[in-house]
């Protein structure tokens, strides 16, 4: 399938934005992470939180540019996080994995 | 009005609409789940998503389709040290004791066995993926 892009945004110290923030892919493709805007000076460091040897990530173009390869071996979701880079070190965004108690149920009051 | 009518009356009144369940109440009312399993793909849904207990009491479970081949084996994740289960009528039907010795919301997954002897978990959705992500389909 054709190559995806996510275009990342960043705000230090912690404020990340992803467009779009889930990207579908129905077989096995790329996927390139944009800085947005693109003028901005932070860097890519990596991708965290997906599965190898499913998913594989480099950085290109000294930090500007990251890509992830999906093997498609696998259906469902998986969240990642991403880590930049800037002048006072290195960023992380928000875990995507919330534990809580979903229905199925039994409530006790 | 004698005094069983009075508490079916009660019961009743009292009895609450929740998520498709009519719950438990103070008078011992036992929420029903109706229990579908389809495969492929494994695919279970339930007619009451929160059963609430306002006292001690029994969540029973029944197949959704009673002439489905599959039955149930038993439950998961539910704290023994307020729950108890009965499986009865072959497998048909499942009975959960619930002690309701502490507040709160209790997750469980039901395990059941196809007609061809395989075993089928229900999904464990207590983990949930937020944006941004990867969905393969």
């Amino acid at each position: 399938m054709p190559d995806q892009t996510v275009k990342v945004s960043f705000t230090a110290p912690s404020t990340f934005a992803f467009d779009p923030e889930t990207v579908t892919m129905t077989a096995a493709g790329k996927i390139n992470f944009h800085r947005n805007p693109g003028t901005s000076t932070w860097t890519f460091v990596s991708v965290n939180g997906l599965p190898s040897p499913q998913f594989s990530s480099t950085v290109t173009g000294n930090g500007s540019e990251m890509s992830t390869s999906d093997a498609h071996t696998s259906t469902g979701d998986f969240g990642y996080t991403v880590t930049v880079n800037d002048a006072t070190g290195n960023h992380t965004s928000q875990a995507v994995n919330i534990t809580g108690t979903t229905p199925p149920m039994i409530r006790n009051q | 009005m004698s005094s069983t009518s009075r508490k079916t009356a009660k019961t009743r009144k009292n009895g609450k609409e929740q998520n498709g369940c009519e719950c438990s109440d103070d008078n011992g009312k036992s929420p029903i789940v109706k229990v579908t399993f389809t495969t492929p793909p494994d695919d279970f849904a339930f007619s009451c998503q929160v059963a609430c207990m306002g006292a001690a009491g029994k969540v029973l479970m029944h197949q959704a389709n009673p002439d489905d081949d599959w039955i149930f084996l038993h439950t998961n994740g539910l704290p023994t040290s307020q729950f108890s289960e009965d499986v009865e009528g072959n497998g048909k039907t499942m009975i959960i004791t619930d002690k309701n010795k502490a507040p709160g919301d209790f997750y469980y997954t039901v395990t059941i066995r196809d007609g061809q002897g395989c075993e089928h978990t229900s999904p464990d959705h207590r983990i949930v993926t937020t944006p941004p992500m990867i969905r393969n389909r």
